[in-house]
C-alpha cells in the first residue's frame, strides 16, 4: 500500500527520465520534481517521480521491498536483518529523511 | 512471488470491472492486489528500527505514515512526546495533505481538461512541504520516539504557510483562500468558476456543463472517529486480517475522504442537497480542504489539543493511532512484546473507499451507462476523485 519504488535516473529528458530500478528500465515523468542530474535516485509512484532520495535510502527501501517479496513468497528462511542492513544499526536516527 | 502480489507488482493494483446491464445500471466488481501483509517485515524489530524504514517504504503519504507509526509506538511503549512535538508532527501531516491535493488538482484535473499541468505549481508544492518540515524540524528527526528537536522559532514554518497561501491564491483560487471559502452557494461557486482560467475552476465548469455534478452519488456514511477501545477489540478479533482487507464498521462499508471531512462546510451542505456525494461536491470538498489548510496550520502550531483524539492504548503493550491523511483515515495498531514488535497492522483509507460494497462500487452501480466510452470516462473520473493510493485497471464491457 502506498509503496514507492526507488529508481536511478540514467537519462533525463525535458519532463521525463529513463530510470532503472528493481523491475528494469522505465520512462518516468519528472514533472513533480523537475529535471535531475543523471545518477540521482528518485521514488516512483504511479509512473511519476515523487521525490529525490539519497542512494542510501534507495538501498534501504529496496532491502525492505526484498523482504516484503520474500515473505509474500512464503520464504520461511529469509534473513530479514540482512535485507535491512541499517536496521541493525542501533544508532540510526529514525525518520531522518 | 504469490499470484496476488505478481498482479500489479509489489505496489499492488485495483482491478475494477464494470459491466453494463442494459437498464441504465452497471454491475461492478472490484479486486485489490495491495500487499496488505507488508507490515509483517517489522515483526521482531524495535520501535526505532521500524521508524527508520516505515516512512520511507510507505512513501506516498510518508509523513502521515511516519506520524501514525511513531504515535502508535509511543503509546505501546508508554513513551510520550511533548505537546509541541505532537502539534508539529500533525502540522507536517497537514502540509502533506496540501501537497497531495495540489498535485492531484494539477495533474488529474488538467489531464481531464486536456491542458498541460503547471510545472511551477507541482514543484512549488513539493518545495513548500520540504521547507515547512525543515522549518519545524531542522534535523529531520520528527519521528524520533519521545520527540525530536524542534526549531527554536516558528518563524520559518510560518513563512512557508504564507508561501502556500500565495501559491493557492495564484494557481488555485484566483483570490485569497479565505475569500474563496466564503462562497456558500452553487451559484456563487459557478460564478467564480466561470471567471477563472485555472484548472480548479475549469474542472468544476466542465463537470457542471457536462451534467456530471451528481455522478457517483451513493448512500454511504462517513467513517466516524473510532474509539481506541472499539478499534482494539476489532484488531484483536480472530477475523482481524479480513477486517483490514475489507473493513466495515457496525456492518456497513464507510467512506473516509476529503468529502466526509468537509461535509459540514456551508457550500458543501448546499451542493449535497442537490447532488449528494456526487462528483461536483467531491471535487469541491478537495478545494475546501485545501483552502482551509493555511489557517489550520497556523492554529495547529499554536494550539492543537484535539489532534491526538483517537490515539491511545487500552491494553498494555499496544498502541493505536488514527489520523487524517490526504486520502482519508489512516490507522496504525502495534503490539510490543519485550520491546520489539509482535504484531504491526495498518488500515489505510483505500481499503474503506474501494471496498467491494463501498462508495466507489455503489456510485458506479448507479451510473447511467449510455455507451462504453462514456462509462469508461465517467468511471475514470470517479475513481480519480475518490483517489486510491495505488494504480488501477479498468475493464468495461
Amino acid at each position: 500500500m502506498c509503496i514507492g519504488i526507488p529508481m536511478q535516473i540514467i537519462e533525463q529528458r525535458e519532463y521525463s527520465a529513463l530510470c532503472r530500478g528493481r523491475n528494469g528500465e522505465e520512462m518516468i515523468e519528472t514533472l513533480m520534481i523537475g529535471p535531475q542530474p543523471v545518477g540521482s535516485w528518485i521514488l516512483k509512484h504511479l509512473g511519476m517521480a515523487r521525490s529525490v532520495i539519497s542512494e542510501q535510502d534507495a538501498r534501504r527501501i529496496d532491502g525492505a521491498l526484498d523482504a516484503v517479496e520474500a515473505l509474500a513468497r512464503g520464504d520461511a528462511d529469509v534473513d530479514i536483518d540482512s535485507l535491512f542492513p541499517d536496521l541493525t544499526d542501533p544508532d540510526r536516527r529514525p525518520g531522518g529523511w | 512471488m504469490s499470484q496476488e502480489s505478481s498482479q500489479g507488482g509489489i505496489e499492488g493494483r485495483l482491478f475494477i470491472r464494470v459491466r453494463r446491464s442494459g437498464k441504465g445500471r452497471a454491475a461492478v466488481d472490484i479486486h485489490s492486489t495491495r500487499p496488505l501483509s507488508t507490515p509483517r517485515i517489522f515483526t521482531g524489530k524495535t520501535p526505532r528500527q521500524v521508524l527508520s524504514t516505515l516512512p520511507l517504504l510507505y512513501s506516498v503519504c510518508g509523513t502521515a505514515q511516519g506520524c501514525a507509526a511513531v504515535e502508535a509506538l509511543e503509546q505501546a511503549s508508554g513513551e510520550s512526546a511533548p505537546p509541541e512535538i505532537l502539534r508539529a508532527r500533525r502540522a507536517i501531516v497537514l502540509a502533506e495533505i496540501a501537497r497531495e491535493h495540489l498535485w492531484r488538482i494539477e495533474l488529474d484535473w488538467s489531464a481531464y481538461l486536456g491542458t498541460a499541468p503547471r510545472k511551477a505549481t507541482l514543484t512549488e508544492a513539493a518545495d513548500f512541504m520540504d521547507q515547512f518540515r525543515k522549518g519545524l524540524f531542522p534535523n529531520g528527526d520528527m519521528f524520533e520516539p519521545g520527540g525530536g528537536r524542534l526549531n527554536e522559532t516558528l518563524d520559518e514554518a510560518l513563512e512557508q504557510v504564507e508561501n502556500l497561501e500565495d501559491l493557492l491564491r495564484r494557481d488555485i483560487f484566483s483570490q485569497s483562500p479565505e475569500k474563496w471559502l466564503a462562497l456558500g452557494t452553487e451559484e456563487q461557486l459557478d460564478y467564480w468558476a466561470r471567471g477563472s482560467t485555472l484548472s480548479a475552476a475549469g474542472m468544476l465548469t466542465r463537470v457542471t456543463e457536462e451534467g456530471l455534478s451528481g455522478l457517483g452519488r451513493a448512500e454511504v456514511s462517513g467513517l466516524p472517529l473510532l474509539s481506541v477501545d472499539a478499534l482494539e477489540k476489532r484488531f484483536r478479533a480472530t477475523d482481524a486480517e479480513a477486517f483490514i482487507e475489507q473493513p466495515t464498521w457496525q456492518g456497513n462499508a464507510m467512506e473516509t475522504t476529503a468529502y466526509t471531512r468537509q461535509n459540514n462546510h456551508p457550500l458543501l451542505l448546499n451542493l449535497a442537497k442537490k447532488y449528494g456525494n456526487g462528483l461536483k461536491p467531491r471535487l469541491t470538498a478537495r478545494l475546501i480542504e485545501l483552502g482551509k489548510i493555511p489557517g489550520r496550520l497556523r492554529s495547529v502550531m499554536h494550539e492543537g489539543k484535539f489532534l491526538t483524539v483517537g490515539c491511545g492504548s487500552s491494553v498494555p503493550g499496544t498502541g493505536i493511532s488514527q489520523l487524517e491523511a490526504s486520502r482519508g483515515r489512516l490507522i496504525h495498531r502495534v503490539e510490543l512484546d519485550e520491546g520489539v514488535v509482535k504484531r504491526y497492522r495498518i488500515l489505510a483509507p483505500t481499503e474503506w473507499n474501494f471496498h467491494r460494497h463501498g462508495v466507489l462500487v455503489k456510485g458506479l452501480s448507479a451510473i447511467d451507462a449510455e455507451s462504453i466510452e462514456v462509462l469508461r470516462r465517467n468511471t475514470g473520473l470517479l475513481v480519480s476523485a475518490i483517489d486510491p493510493c495505488v494504480g488501477y485497471s479498468l475493464e468495461i464491457s
